[in-house]
């Protein structure tokens, strides 16, 4: 038999409990824009974890890991707050922003902008057999040779990997995340 | 049911095993139990961390991307853990993110450990398990599991294990224990047999027999074996023992027995009651009342008050009485016995009866024979008396005879011959008597021969005077003598004052003839004594006698010196002593205590009744006659004690017993 006073927090909770599930639904609701980069910046900062690159691309154990954005920067201070500060494996996190013609190799996460859509091939021929970790946003792009690729679809944010391109760089993802995504040949 | 101890012992080592087994089983069984049960929460925890662990690595992924699906397929796998009722994965920020099984509500969450952990509520076990990418929490992951299910079953499981295990172990407990335990209960019931078989039996030749075993049992049945050897042997030696002293008992000429104390009710009699009063044991044991019913009528009360003393006064005692055989004859019994006190009551009567009919019919013969004797003597002692009386008169008579002897001697050698022829002459010479006086030789004499001659004739007269006077003297004592018989004959004699010096010296008068003839001298040593009362003749006749017995053996001394010394005194038991003292011939030792017997005599012709007469006659008058003398040729004294008075006495004609002699 429950008591008075711990059926009307349970109570209270609920409301809370719901309120909260509530607000995450708004929060999924309202604008996609704002709700998405966070996610994708999210998604970023979890892919550092679940892929492995190959050692020669440290310098020292402590070497950062750099996620760079190419092109329009959709994330805007979103994704340097949630990677600043931490560290992966030893290895802190940078955001780089990129232009088109620097040298993308330097990076280890790359993501590549809508707005890079008609230089998609030509940077990702330019990225080829490199261990960087190409991130996109746009339809194919894992069909095109891209390793990952972020869609919106229902509300959520779904991922596309193409392995055959990831393991040809030298990138080892992790099954796990693999899991979670759709594979996708080029 | 029977108390624990009474049980038969293997009964009670079967018992004793379960108990044991059972006891040793339960603690064992409890303690793996208590164990498992112990465990089973932490291994259950564990298994749950396990799992928690393995579903929080596997959803980091669907978490980190927010795959809501991924994350419930993940957590969806749960299912494969029947255990685990519900699962959730939760974001960071405290959303749900997926589920399995029922619904988690807030409320179930808030159960949950905070941050991370366990926790068992009630049935469940709550598990917290944070989701850590690389270190960094990006969810957490909430696990429900139903122990109590699990325990339940386990718990299940595991009693009818031990059920299982208990109810096989106790099986094979008994199984064992009643066979092992036949290696300890086996002798001892074999023991226990035996040994109540010789009790019921009292076989003691039956024995154990001897197990090969060297330990304790095996020592007990030979100690048992040895006891019974010695029981039996001291049994047959107690038989052996109880059978000598009973034949003992019933072979003692006498009715061994013992009886109450109060009652006199018999407990046991020999065999002897059948020969001697012709009575069978049981029945006198039988009959409570069976000894003062064959009492003699006369005696009964006397002799039942004489054991009720007796045996009050609790000491040993005998006294005489009569029973009536089985014969109806009369027995008399002498009967001897003994208390016996316990705890200081009287607890039993023993004693003898025995047979003194023959005694006392001994015993009355011998009186009658007695008073048979009494009379003979008395007779005889008249005869005595009256042989007594003879030779007091003959010892008188001695002395008549002496007196006329001497009268003749002296008549016939009177010198009136002398006279005679005197006269004659004078008568010759009648004619010219005055010359014949004066000139004839012869004639000259005759005046001097006359004178002598009157002399000698006045002697003679004298001589001749006294005896006649003696003569008459001793005659007069003779018709004493002779009365006195008479009167002895029908009275005792006659008490009579008497002057002791005046009497002794009428008897030494008597005998004065032949001591002046013998030439004895006679001594006389009186002292004076108070004057006495006794019969006189019989005093008198004792000391005649004495006197001539003392002349006899001064003649037989042949010594020149006779003396006869007399004396009188008191021997300071008021009697006067008259003691009559001779020089000559003594008497032998050996004579001393046969010289009063009755017919004893060393004088030819003497028919020794004298000095026997004598001390009887003094006996009677309370005194006594004794001698002593110191040998042969040593002379010897008569001592006559008598008293001064003496009361009247019947004559006793006891025997005469040996003298004391006295110095």
């Amino acid at each position: 038999m429950r008591s008075q006073p711990t059926t009307r927090r349970k109570w209270l909770l609920s409301l809370v409990g719901l309120c909260l599930a509530g607000a995450w639904a708004a929060a999924a609701d309202t604008g996609p824009v704002a709700g998405e980069y966070q996610v994708k910046a999210t998604f970023l900062y979890n892919f550092t974890k679940f892929t492995d690159w190959p050692p020669r691309v440290f310098a020292s154990s402590n070497a950062p890991i750099v996620i760079g954005i190419v092109g329009e920067d959709p994330f805007g201070k979103t994704i340097d707050e949630v990677v600043s500060g931490e560290v992966v494996g030893g290895h802190p996190l940078v955001v780089k922003r990129l232009h088109a013609d620097d040298d993308l190799r330097s990076c280890h996460v790359l993501f590549i902008s809508r707005s890079e859509k008609e230089r998609l091939p030509a940077m990702l021929s330019r990225l080829k057999g490199s261990p960087v970790l190409s991130v996109g946003e746009i339809n194919g792009f894992a069909e095109q040779g891209g390793m990952v690729n972020l869609l919106l679809a229902n509300k959520t944010v779904k991922i596309e990997i193409n392995q055959a391109a990831a393991e040809q760089a030298g990138l080892q993802i992790s099954a796990k995340l693999l899991k979670l995504a759709r594979l996708v040949k080029s | 049911m029977k108390p624990f101890r009474d049980l038969p012992i293997q009964r009670k080592m079967l018992l004793m095993t379960l108990l044991i087994c059972g006891a040793v089983l339960l603690v064992a069984i409890a303690a793996l139990f208590t164990f498992q049960v112990l465990n089973f929460r932490s291994n259950f925890q564990r298994d749950t961390a396990t799992l928690a662990t393995i579903i929080a690595d596997n959803s980091t992924a669907a978490l980190a991307f927010k795959d809501a699906k991924a994350g419930a397929e993940v957590i969806g796998s749960l299912h494969a853990k029947p255990t685990v009722v519900a699962a959730s994965l939760a974001l960071p920020d405290g959303s749900l993110f997926a589920q399995f099984g029922k619904p988690e509500d807030a409320t179930g969450l808030s159960q949950f450990p905070p941050a991370a952990g366990f926790r068992f509520s009630g049935r469940y076990l709550l598990c917290t398990q944070p989701v850590e990418l690389d270190k960094k929490k990006v969810g957490t992951l909430y696990l429900r599991s139903d122990y109590r299910q699990t325990l339940v079953q386990l718990l299940g499981f595991y009693g009818l294990v031990i059920l299982g295990v208990m109810v096989a172990s106790i099986a094979l407990a008994v199984l064992l224990s009643s066979r092992l335990q036949r290696i300890i209960t086996d002798p001892i019931l074999k023991l226990a047999q035996t040994a109540q078989a010789v009790g019921v039996k009292k076989d003691y030749s039956l024995r154990v027999t001897a197990s090969s075993q060297g330990d304790e049992l095996g020592r007990l049945t030979q100690s048992f074996n040895e006891m019974l050897s010695r029981i039996q042997n001291q049994d047959a030696a107690l038989s052996r023992s109880q059978q000598k002293l009973e034949a003992l008992v019933h072979s003692i000429d006498g009715i061994v027995w013992e009886a109450t104390p109060d009652t006199f009710q018999f407990t046991f009699v020999s065999r002897q009651v059948e020969r001697l009063l012709g009575y069978q044991p049981e029945e006198w044991l039988t009959n409570p009342q069976f000894w003062q019913e064959k009492l003699h009528p006369e005696d009964a009360a006397r002799a039942i008050q004489t054991c009720h003393d007796m045996v009050a006064r609790r000491e040993p005692y005998n006294y005489e009485y009569r029973m009536i055989a089985a014969d109806g004859r009369t027995v008399w019994i002498r009967e001897s016995g003994v208390v016996l006190i316990e705890n200081d009551q009287p607890a039993a009567v023993r004693g003898i009866f025995l047979d003194i009919t023959e005694q006392k019919l001994a015993a009355s013969e011998l009186d009658k024979l007695n008073k048979q004797l009494l009379e003979t003597s008395r007779q005889a002692g008249m005869a005595e008396v009256a042989t007594g009386v003879l030779h007091n008169v003959g010892n008188v008579l001695n002395s008549v005879n002496v007196s006329t002897t001497l009268i003749r001697e002296k008549l016939r050698g009177s010198e009136v011959a002398s006279l005679v022829k005197l006269g004659g002459l004078l008568r010759q010479h009648e004619a010219d008597l005055p010359a014949f006086l004066t000139a004839d030789p012869k004639g000259k004499l005759v005046p001097r021969f006359i004178i002598q001659l009157a002399g000698e004739l006045g002697a003679e007269h004298t001589l001749l005077q006294k005896e006649q006077d003696h003569l008459a003297h001793n005659v007069e004592h003779i018709k004493e003598i002779v009365s006195m018989q008479q009167n002895y004959a029908r009275v005792s004699g006659i008490l009579e004052p008497i002057s002791v010096a005046n009497l002794v010296d009428d008897a030494l008068q008597i005998n004065a003839a032949g001591f002046s003839r013998h030439g004895v001298q006679v001594v006389r040593q009186y002292s004076d004594v108070p004057p006495a009362t006794a019969d006189k003749h019989k005093v008198l006749q004792i000391l005649i006698n004495l006197v001539h017995n003392a002349k006899y053996a001064l003649d037989d001394s042949g010594r020149l010196d006779k003396r006869l010394t007399v004396g009188i005194g008191m021997n300071g038991n008021n009697c006067f002593k008259i003691t009559i003292s001779d020089n000559g011939i003594g008497i032998p030792s050996e004579n001393l205590t046969r010289i009063f017997s009755h017919g004893f005599s060393t004088r030819k012709g003497g028919h020794g009744f004298g000095l026997h007469s004598g001390a009887n006659a003094a006996k009677e008058m309370g005194g006594q006659l004794s001698v002593h003398s110191e040998g042969v040729g040593q002379g010897a004294t008569f001592t006559l004690e008598l008293p001064l008075t003496r009361q009247k006495t019947e004559p006793r004609t006891e025997p005469p017993t040996e003298q004391r002699t006295e110095t």
